[in-house]
């Protein structure tokens, strides 16, 4: 892992053309994106193209860094972007099928979620929020990012993220029904 | 509900306030904070089953490392007179690393005498009637450029020696021999627009983003491109 301090020289390296510090980058940030896209696509072909595709766009754009953010923030405001892009281009449709990475189990929600139906549950509310609610939700809520961090990750005033996950939170519940039906 | 409430309720959903009361006495006083309250909860501890990290895998990122060095490479070799479709590159580059890979399946069948009257139609020196070294035959600019696109393919991993040329070598390593090419040692071969080259690296290198790289006329035996 590299410190943000780390992250902001290999991108400035890589403003100058250094693959090599691009190649550093990929590696130490290339699964947390791949995560974003996968959580806002739902969908692992479509996630690994949108990962591709934020690579890509932050290289072309390295050089535009104004060093604002942490690089990884920088990198997940091109993801969210991306992936509203595909969404936007496919028009995609909340998924019913299984998603393949339903096989990730955390253990310390296994208790909480006894059952792989019920992680498609979660899963398939999660796919049916606005994508704007959708990606606050899953920066904040799955991801665990500070509010702060969510609002440059997405370009919007903090004020409007604390809403998005407020109100994303509330249509999840909705589509989910009661907590012990 | 008002800003300040809902920014109560959520940060008593999260667990974030050291002092509960207010919040409490407003979720005890009115329905609505009180269904609001729990549906944060419900929403948050549902949301805890899909924590946790999401991974590629080795494969996949290899593959997006391949493929996005593809699309560059690709973006270098094309005119910028306008914007070019990503995908559509990669479809470019992709189906000719496929050319490239079948022709240069076809020159190890064929062998390396099979390269000569390619080299002879471009109009690249052959190796001299009384046997030296060949000298590197004057190209024009626009094959220099080709070329140099071809090594940055090679340096990134699309133009890899493999087992599958093995058993030309020897074939390869008395090519760089002829070329007067000393230090280098074959990395591969490959064919393009006709012509079959063989790559080389200095010998006590690895091919990767920076290594120097010479391409050698594999009909001719002699240095067409060289980095340093």
């Amino acid at each position: 892992m590299t410190t943000p301090a780390q992250d902001a020289q290999l991108l400035a390296r890589v403003a100058e053309g250094d693959h090599e510090a691009f190649t550093e980058i990929m590696r130490t940030h290339q699964d947390r994106v791949f995560g974003v896209c996968l959580r806002i696509l739902a969908d692992r072909e479509t996630a690994l193209d949108a990962t591709q595709d934020t690579f890509l766009t932050a290289l072309r754009k390295a050089h535009q860094f104004q060093g604002n953010s942490a690089v990884g923030t920088w990198l997940y405001r091109i993801a969210v972007n991306t992936c509203y892009d595909i969404l936007r281009r496919t028009k995609r449709r909340p998924t019913e099928s299984l998603p393949d990475y339903l096989d990730f189990v955390d253990p310390a929600a296994e208790d909480a979620v006894a059952s792989a139906a019920h992680r498609h549950e979660i899963l398939t509310a999660l796919n049916n929020l606005p994508p704007e609610f959708r990606a606050a939700v899953v920066l904040s809520d799955i991801e665990g990012m500070a509010l702060p961090d969510v609002a440059l990750a997405l370009g919007i005033p903090v004020g409007t993220v604390k809403s998005r996950v407020f109100r994303g939170r509330r249509l999840l519940a909705l589509h989910l029904g009661e907590p012990n039906s | 509900m008002r800003r300040h409430q809902v920014e109560l309720i959520a940060a008593l959903a999260e667990g974030r306030l050291e002092d509960e009361s207010e919040a409490r006495a407003l979720i005890a006083s009115s329905p609505r904070a009180k269904a609001a309250y729990e549906a944060q909860v419900h929403a948050l501890e549902s949301l805890k089953a899909l924590s946790g990290p999401l991974e590629m895998t080795e494969s996949e990122k290899s593959a997006m490392q391949r493929d996005i060095w593809t699309v560059l490479t690709a973006e270098k070799s094309v005119p910028a007179t306008k914007e070019r479709n990503p995908s559509a590159l990669l479809g470019y580059a992709t189906a000719g690393i496929f050319v490239i890979g079948g022709l240069f399946v076809a020159m190890n069948l064929l062998g390396p005498g099979s390269g000569a009257t390619a080299s002879m139609d471009m109009g690249v020196r052959s190796t001299t009637e009384d046997g030296a070294p060949s000298q590197t035959p004057e190209l024009s600019s626009d094959s220099v450029e080709r070329l140099s696109t071809l090594a940055d393919r090679a340096r990134t991993g699309v133009l890899r020696y493999t087992d599958e040329i093995a058993a030309a070598k020897d074939d390869l390593e008395k090519c760089l021999e002829d070329a007067g090419l000393f230090g280098y040692k074959p990395e591969g071969a490959f064919s393009d627009g006709g012509m079959a080259y063989v790559l080389a690296v200095p010998e006590e290198s690895e091919i990767g983003p920076a290594t120097p790289i010479a391409m050698v006329d594999r009909g001719s035996c002699s240095v067409v491109y060289r980095d340093d």
